[in-house]
């Protein structure tokens, strides 16, 4: 693809947790909750990163925002200026400046937002940081509560005077305010009820085509992704075992986990009363993953050389990429339509 | 799941006129209010700093003052119904004699109905400085010479035991606040650096509490009064007890600090505001400090009584205030010796005043910290 | 003797209020559905709605500050019907029943296991309580139970303790003590929600399974709609404590009555059915039934209300088509609605 038109590119990005033991916290191993995991991200366009709880993508979604910081790799993002700058290289003051080009959606709308600021406050706050004070300050504030749908008169208020869906509204001007080109959105509607939830999905979808915002999508529900991504990465123990468009992955997977995580989810129709792919076992600890591919001891295509060498992440047809030694192989079913 | 979500909401949609604009202070308020007990600890509190600041003019008498005829005078009785049944609106006492027993040396005291002198308010009486500036002889409520009042008896000296005891629980009272504010220092340094930098620092700071925190309480104390010289005057040794009770006051708060700032610390509105690029600094002023007052205001006033009652025990051995200062501790210890149990019962008076300030320092612990979690119901 | 001709739970009217600061909470507010052995009903609902609080009632397991009225009339298949709703939440009687004939699942096992005592011998505990009284053979059937809901390993297994095992094992094991006095009801509350789509797969077939062998009847309550309809043979919906629509799964699905059941389904994005088009949204949130006034719980965020009509006067719970149910003035006529609201909480059992 074309260089300018990538926003962020991650490259080889590590994020291991040690696990220490005893009294002098000796580090007996390492949890490798992103393990080497590259991909970009186009401006203007919503990447969905699923994958089951523990597979490591809300690590790797606060890792690009240094809100953890990565072990090792690089995270290059292009900013207003057009300049690209390599985010895990900056000191604290560069980064704290660089914070007005991206921010994160947070999944819980009720921990998210401080019960002792006005929601005003709350919106402001990037701004705040950034040194905006005064009308320029309160003017930009409810410009952008207007734009979320919040009742302009109620910025006095504090959040626990609102439901759920309205905090989330507050949380989502919030990472607006200072025009950003990056927003990091970790399950942001997983917290909500069905018909509150469909709300937000609308609003993050109208806020995208208005503002072209580029939005890294971090969920576990396949159907609300499908809905709402243009690009789909599944994550499974710490790597990006497939990524691909949207359509293309959710019709023609091609990594048997996708397949299974695709066939798992229960269809909102009775007619359609498929047998899942029930996997065996568990999810791979990541402190202690099997040999060769990660999956293997779920997978029913599984090999020989599945248990011995890990497949590497490769281009299978033009954007479609998959970390499975058979993915040419096999034709594995997707959702039916 | 839904209870939990329901309480915010729930006042959202109707519930309390002006709820959806209430800050957290106003909900604390609001809350307090509803606890009875609590709201009469506090006003009772407050009346008790009250008479305390104003010791001079609210005792009848001066803390010195001494009244040789009247060793060991008990209560002197109110009355409103004079010999010829008839009611006084106005209360009023009768001249006290008194009489030695020969046989017992025993004083006894009983009262001689034929002079009689009303309770009035601002009488004029030994002179002092209010606050320590205005020069005047004015009391709040007394009676005219040559007649005598005295609400809670008299000690060995003839000293009114209900003007000392204000005088004593002036000191006892603040120097519970002083140790507090010591310890208040103490404590939010300590926990503060123990919760932000953790790692070795917190290791190295929690060792040191757990450290102080098994040490036996008194022998302690007792160690560290007797570090206060003795030729030290009452206002000096008063600091020293204040900082010898802070220095092991302070852990508890440290504690508390520690670990609120760690939990504010993992709370998601903190990441939120430290990735909309809110400097450090800011993030403690504008978060993390407001965020854990109404716990500290709570623990804190949890933690007055102990102060009061170390002060307390203290002075009660001898260590702590020394005569001629005078605090409830002093007082009690006056009243340690059988006489007193068996013949001068109303020198335990100061004892009952000290359970009632604990007890209200409690109460109004308690209620505070129900209500500092206002959003925590159904 | 009454398994063929009575349903196995018959609840009528039932009401939860809850009395708080502000006022009262109708969580419940005159729900009537029955079971029939054997059969699995869905009771489907955003949080808030009361159907977390049905199942406590039915249970009797309601806070303190709840109060419980209504029938909940259950027919053991062994042993004479009893009313729920009349026993002492506390007694005697409805522990028997608790554990034994109503099992319950919850929706985070790690929450209803004790974290002091083993899988085993929690499990042991209920068997030996109602089914027998010989430590060796509860054992026994434990092991058995835990071998049946998928565990491998069970001999080892049983002698561990709750936080040894994965979600989706503790969800096992859960299900395993629920089963273990082969009940005749088995209230799953969420019973999936907390766990990963590949587990909950797993855990849904193995109900699925258990349910054919064991016969059981099931109340299953869930938010999720994929789930209901992959699970249940009735639905429920309800909203603010009531039911506003009541019948089977595929005509729920095919063809949905209520404009507040219409709006879900649609508000629900599908996989496999990619469209970069808006959601159908309800707008609003769900309020608060705190002294809620008259009217039909869902007026204020209906399309379709009728001014005059659905927010003065309550909509009754009728029978639209052939045993479909639905409490919405567009099914009603005006005469039949006053007709309704006179003779109050009528129930619609069977």
């Amino acid at each position: 693809m074309p260089a300018d038109d990538v926003l962020l590119d991650v490259k080889s990005l590590c994020k291991y947790f040690p696990i220490e033991k005893g009294l002098i916290r000796r580090v007996v191993g390492h949890v490798k909750a992103v393990d080497d995991v590259s991909f970009q991200l186009r401006a203007g366009e919503i990447l969905g990163l699923v994958g089951e709880s523990g597979c490591g993508k809300t690590t790797l979604g606060r890792c690009i925002l240094r809100a953890i910081e990565p072990t090792s790799g690089e995270i290059k993002l292009k900013t207003h200026s057009g300049e690209v700058v390599d985010v895990t290289k900056l000191n604290k003051e560069q980064l704290r400046k660089l914070r007005r080009e991206m921010n994160m959606i947070f999944q819980d709308p009720f921990s998210s937002l401080s019960p002792r600021m006005t929601v005003l406050d709350i919106i402001g706050e990037p701004l705040w940081a950034q040194g905006v004070r005064g009308k320029a300050y309160e003017d930009r504030v409810k410009e952008l509560a207007d734009i979320v749908g919040l009742n302009v008169g109620h910025l006095n208020r504090y959040p626990n005077a609102f439901s759920g869906g309205q905090r989330q509204r507050i949380g989502i001007a919030r990472t607006l305010t200072t025009n950003p080109n990056l927003i990091i959105a970790d399950e942001p509607v997983s917290a909500l009820d069905v018909s509150i939830q469909a709300q937000i999905l609308n609003l993050l979808q109208d806020l995208q085509e208005e503002f072209g915002l580029t939005i890294l999508f971090v969920a576990h529900d396949l159907s609300v992704v499908e809905h709402i991504t243009d690009r789909v990465a599944v994550m499974y123990v710490g790597k990006i075992v497939e990524l691909s468009e949207t359509e293309e992955l959710y019709l023609q997977p091609k990594h048997p986990y996708t397949e299974a995580l695709l066939s798992a989810v229960p269809k909102p129709d009775p007619g359609l009363k498929s047998e899942p792919i029930v996997l065996q076992g568990e999810v791979a600890n990541p402190a202690s993953p099997p040999s060769g591919c990660y999956f293997h001891p779920r997978c029913r295509y599984a090999q020989e050389i599945c248990t011995q060498q890990a497949p590497p992440l490769e281009e299978v047809s033009p954007g479609h990429y998959a970390a499975c030694h058979f993915a040419d192989e096999l034709s594995l079913e997707g959702v039916p339509v | 799941m839904a209870s939990s979500r329901l309480g915010p909401a729930a006042a959202a949609g109707d519930g309390e006129a002006g709820y959806e604009i209430a800050s957290q202070r106003q909900l604390i308020w609001r809350k307090f209010r509803r606890h009875r007990v609590a709201v009469f600890s506090f006003y009772l509190l407050l009346v008790l700093y009250a008479l305390a600041i104003l010791a001079e003019f609210c005792s009848p008498y001066g803390a010195f003052e001494r009244h040789r005829g009247y060793l060991f005078a008990p209560p002197t009785k109110l009355h409103f119904i004079d010999q010829e049944r008839r009611f006084h609106l106005r209360p009023f006492v009768y001249k006290v004699t008194n009489e030695l027993d020969m046989e017992t040396f025993q004083r006894k005291y009983a009262e001689d109905t034929s002079e009689s002198y009303s309770l009035r308010l601002f009488v004029r009486g030994e002179s002092y400085k209010l606050l320590g500036v205005f020069k005047t002889d004015l009391h709040l409520f007394g009676v005219e010479a040559p007649g005598v009042f005295f609400p809670a008896g008299t000690d060995a000296l003839g000293r009114d035991l209900f003007s000392r005891m204000l005088f004593g629980a002036r000191t006892s009272l603040f120097v519970g606040l002083l140790g507090l504010a010591f310890g208040f220092v103490l404590g939010l340094f300590f926990g503060g650096l123990s919760g932000y930098y953790g790692g070795g620092v917190d290791t190295l700071i929690q060792r040191l509490i757990e450290f102080l925190q098994s040490l036996p309480t008194l022998p302690l104390w007792m160690a560290l009064a007797a570090l206060v010289p003795a030729r030290w005057s009452p206002i000096q040794v008063y600091f020293g007890i204040s900082l010898v009770l802070a220095t092991i006051g302070w852990t508890g708060l440290a504690r508390v600090v520690r670990g609120k700032l760690i939990s504010l610390r993992e709370e998601d509105y903190i990441l939120a505001a430290k990735l909309s690029g809110v400097r450090e600094r800011a993030i403690i002023t504008r978060h993390l400090l407001p965020g854990f007052t109404s716990y500290l205001i709570v623990h804190l006033t949890l933690a007055v009584p102990s102060m009061i009652l170390g002060e307390t025990a203290l002075s009660f051995l001898g260590l702590g205030i020394r005569p001629p200062a005078v605090s409830l501790g002093t007082l009690l210890q006056e009243a340690q010796n059988i006489q007193t149990v068996t013949l001068n019962p109303w020198m335990l008076i100061p004892g009952g005043l000290v359970v009632i300030i604990v007890l209200a320092f409690n109460f109004l612990g308690d209620g505070l910290r129900d209500a500092a979690d206002p959003y925590k119901h159904v | 003797m009454n398994a063929d001709n009575h349903p196995l739970l018959e609840v009528e009217n039932l009401k939860a209020h809850l009395t708080l600061d502000e006022g009262v909470l109708k969580a419940v507010d005159g729900v009537s559905f029955t079971i029939a052995p054997g059969q699995i009903l869905g009771l489907v609902g955003e949080s808030g709605c009361g159907k977390s609080m049905t199942v406590q009632a039915l249970m009797r397991i309601e806070p303190k500050f709840a109060r419980v009225e209504g029938k909940i009339l259950f027919h053991p298949p062994r042993g004479l019907p009893v009313d729920l709703a009349a026993l002492e939440p506390h007694g005697q009687e409805i522990r028997a029943i608790r554990g034994g004939d109503i099992a319950m699942i919850f929706q985070e096992p790690m929450t209803s296991f004790s974290p002091l005592h083993t899988i085993g011998n929690q499990i042991v505990e209920g068997i030996r309580l109602h089914r027998t009284s010989s430590r060796r053979a509860a054992r026994q059937l434990a092991i058995e139970m835990l071998a049946r809901v998928g565990i491998s390993n069970p001999q080892q297994r049983v002698d561990e303790y709750p936080h040894q095992l994965s979600g989706g094992m503790r969800q096992r094991a859960m299900i395993a003590m629920a089963l273990a006095c082969e009940p005749s009801l088995l209230i799953a509350d969420e019973p999936t929600t907390a766990l990963d789509v590949t587990v909950q797969a797993q855990v849904l077939q193995l109900m699925r399974d258990l349910q054919s062998d064991f016969g059981m009847a099931i109340l299953y309550i869930t938010h999720d709609l994929g789930v209901v309809a992959n699970m249940v043979d009735e639905v429920a919906v309800m909203y603010l404590g009531k039911i506003v629509e009541y019948t089977d799964v595929n005509s729920l699905f095919a063809n949905p009555l209520h404009p507040y059941t219409q709006a879900l389904l649609k508000s629900v994005p599908k996989v496999g059915k990619k469209q970069r088009t808006r959601l159908a949204s309800i707008e609003g949130s769900v309020p608060v039934p705190i002294n809620r006034p008259p009217g039909c719980a869902f007026y204020a965020r209906c399309t379709k209300a009728i001014d005059g009509l659905c927010n003065t006067r309550d909509p009754q719970l009728v029978e639209a088509e052939a045993g479909h149910r639905v409490s919405c003035f567009l099914y009603q006529e005006e005469g039949e609605a006053v007709d309704e609201a006179e003779n109050q909480g009528g129930h619609y059992a069977g």
